[in-house]
């Protein structure tokens, strides 16, 4: 099981390593424009909404940009791309599952 | 500071020099537009005619506005709005939201009176979606048309919007990458700009404008990305993870104070006294009021204010509607204070510079100068290191031509909306027309002037010349003269013309001046 | 009374920026002047510089202090573009 995973993360590394520049364009415009939107998106699911009740709604709303920005300006500056990759799958993967489990109405808060 | 490696240093180079060489030209579209817009009001009231009153919502309004409700259909006492246009002349709008054909979507319906601010004759009034008509709500076509063409380019909702928040990303970006490029950017604050036509002149220009610049340029564009797609991409998905999709129940969890419904009629409180009492808890004075079901006992009246000298958010009150009593003050969203509702509330204020009166509006223009400054020289200093490439030169024209021609075409639309006042043609048109017919001086004498000085000299004086005919056009066109001005004490008005005859001179001066940068000898690489 | 203090702390720090143009060793060297004897120490002018802004958003608040700060953002990109 251990060699299978070591076996698929040398064969990513390797498709990654590849086509380092096509990667990087992908993570960097689309990747970075919805990992913001799901990040976004989200967020009112574990922020605390606060006293007033609006925070889980506020402050996404006004960070919207912010996290396009990091999630873009990340994608330009990191050295390695699997590494970036993953980070960005992470952030997709638990967002959109997040995402998906709130709108099937399981998770409420 | 940083410290990049040779590759990343490139990447970052090449995304700061190309999106900039893509997009700088509508983002200098945008800055120049937003730069003028901050003057909004002011333009507003200068090129409506001359305000009536700087106030009309005042202790007073009860026996304006109180018939109007009464004399209308039951439907649309649900929802009265008050306010004011750019000449000062009240309107009231007791409304209805319905189905608009077209959108879809509940838009506000009613029939809108526009009143005399001092004796309170009716001076006009429309039924129908009146927000989708600008003519009947506002007094100034030219401020209208310079917002829209800041806000959303003129290009169709929602697409306008995101591509004007694309291009206040982009500023973020530029300025989160230019940080990163420059390794020495404390260090060389002070580094003046090597005089001459050298590259390292151009890469001086744009480097010391742009570190002085950085810290506001990622609160404009960060604060204009808010604005683009907080409506129209944000809001919408947040509602849908946190109400259920349904839009009208968020915006009445966040931003409708709660209330226990109570449909027994009653009389609506006087609105003298409310307003007087708002005004004096806001610390300004009322700016738009608006009462929620009418003639019930669970009516509401609420009141919006401009920031009070000491602060920077809009102030927002609650009365009873029936006692007239003082129930709350607002935040932007929410029932009670919070740091989203903080953090909500300085948008607007950061990006317009809207809080501390006319000296915070000077600096947000030159604020919006400084910003048009470095994305120019950064086109410029891209270009010089390009310069023997006949493709590059070409763009190097353009920048030319879209740098000053986008002044003079909006200075056509100025002129065409004095214009059109005069002849009693509908402004709201011809403005726009008169932008669409500048692009012509615009473009022109980039085109057919072969030297690219010469050029830049006809353009300074065509921009002079519009200038400083704008104040006699707009007095020759019916406004006000400087004599009614000082009489009504309307300093707006004064003082806007005497800046453009100032700024009219410079440019004709400047235009005048010969050419002092010596050329370079060679284009050698420095 | 806003308007007073702001004004009294955009002319301190601003004076103090002029003084940090006149003696950054860079700019003397660009500009052809002769360098100074002494060696550059600028905690105290930009101390001169930040204060007023930091005192400004203790007594008047957020407002004044933002408008400080851009009009600092101005005033210092013309004392570093134009004086000598």
């Amino acid at each position: 099981m251990r060699r299978l995973m070591t076996t698929t993360h040398r064969r990513i590394a390797a498709a990654v390593n590849a086509r380092p520049a096509a990667i990087r364009w992908i993570l960097a415009g689309p990747g970075a424009i919805t990992a913001a939107l799901l990040f976004t998106t989200a967020m009112p699911l574990w922020f605390p909404a606060g006293a007033a009740g609006v925070n889980h709604i506020a402050y996404p709303l006004v960070l919207a940009p912010l996290a396009w920005a990091a999630a873009f300006i990340h994608a330009c500056l990191v050295e390695n791309l699997v590494r970036g990759l993953a980070f960005s799958a992470l952030v997709h993967g638990v967002c959109g599952a997040l995402i998906v489990i709130a709108l099937s109405g399981s998770l409420r808060w | 500071m940083v410290t990049l490696t040779r590759a990343q240093m490139k990447r970052l180079t090449a995304v700061h020099g190309w999106s900039g060489t893509i997009l700088g030209l509508l983002l200098y579209a945008v800055i120049v537009t937003g730069t003028v817009v901050v003057l909004g009001d002011e333009i507003g009231a200068w090129s409506a005619g001359g305000i009536r009153t700087d106030q009309p919502i005042v202790p007073g309004i009860d026996t304006r506005v109180r018939p109007i409700i009464e004399a209308a259909p039951a439907e649309h006492r649900t929802d009265i709005t008050v306010f004011a246009n750019a000449r000062g002349e009240l309107l009231v709008f007791p409304h209805a939201d319905i189905q608009h054909p077209d959108s879809g979507e509940p838009e506000p319906y009613g029939t809108l009176f526009r009143l005399d601010p001092v004796t309170g004759g009716t001076l006009s009034r429309h039924e129908g979606f009146v927000f989708r008509e600008p003519a009947w709500h506002e007094a100034s076509a030219l401020q209208d048309f310079l917002v829209d063409l800041h806000v959303q380019l003129h290009v169709p909702p929602p697409w306008g919007l995101i591509l004007t928040g694309v291009l206040g990303l982009l500023m973020v970006a530029m300025g989160v990458t230019g940080l990163l490029m420059h390794r020495h950017l404390v260090r060389d604050l002070f580094v003046p700009v090597r005089p001459g036509r050298r590259l390292v002149s151009a890469r001086d220009r744009h480097v010391l404008a742009g570190s002085w610049a950085l810290l506001f340029a990622f609160v404009l564009g960060f604060t204009g990305a808010y604005f683009s797609f907080a409506g129209t991409v944000v809001f919408p998905l947040l509602t849908e993870v946190a109400f259920g999709g349904d839009e009208v129940a968020a915006a009445e969890a966040l931003f409708e104070p709660p209330v226990v419904t109570d449909a027994r009629p009653a009389p609506l409180a006087g609105l003298d006294r409310v307003v007087a009492d708002a005004a004096a808890r806001a610390g300004s004075p009322v700016d738009t009021l608006s009462i929620e079901r009418y003639g019930r006992a669970d009516a509401r009246i609420r009141t919006f204010h401009r920031p009070p000298p000491d602060g920077m958010d809009f102030v927002r009150t609650v009365y009873d509607g029936v006692s007239g009593g003082f129930l709350e003050l607002r935040p932007v969203i929410g029932n009670q204070p919070s740091g989203g509702a903080l953090l909500m509330g300085l948008m607007w204020p950061l990006h317009t510079g809207s809080f501390a009166g006319a000296p915070s509006k000077s600096i947000w223009v030159g604020l919006g100068s400084m910003m048009a400054f470095v994305v120019v020289s950064g086109m410029r200093l891209w270009l010089r290191r390009r310069d023997a490439q006949p493709l590059w030169q070409g763009f190097g024209r353009a920048v030319t031509i879209v740098g000053y021609g986008l002044p003079v075409a909006m200075l056509t639309a100025a002129h065409a909306c004095f214009l059109a006042g005069a002849v009693d043609a509908d402004a709201f048109r011809w403005t726009p027309a008169g932008f669409a017919v500048g692009v012509i001086p615009g473009v022109l004498p980039g085109l057919l002037h072969r030297d690219e000085d010469g050029a830049r000299r006809l353009y300074r004086g065509l921009l002079g010349a519009g200038v400083v005919l704008l104040p006699p056009c707009r007095m020759v066109t019916g406004g006000i003269g400087w004599g009614t001005a000082l009489y009504d004490g309307q300093g707006t008005v004064l003082s806007i013309d005497l800046a453009l005859l100032v700024l009219g001179a410079a440019l004709i001066g400047w235009a005048m001046r010969p050419e002092t940068m010596p050329r370079p000898r060679s284009v050698a690489a420095e | 009374m806003m308007g007073l203090s702001v004004l009294g702390a955009v002319t301190v720090s601003a004076v103090a920026l002029v003084r940090l143009a006149r003696t950054n060793p860079k700019r003397r060297r660009i500009l052809g002047l002769p360098q100074q004897a002494t060696h550059h120490r600028p905690l105290a002018a930009v101390t001169m510089v930040c204060a007023p802004g930091l005192l400004l958003l203790g007594m008047e608040g957020g407002p004044a202090f933002t408008v400080w700060l851009s009009a600092l953002t101005l005033l210092g990109w013309g004392v570093a573009s134009l004086g000598r």
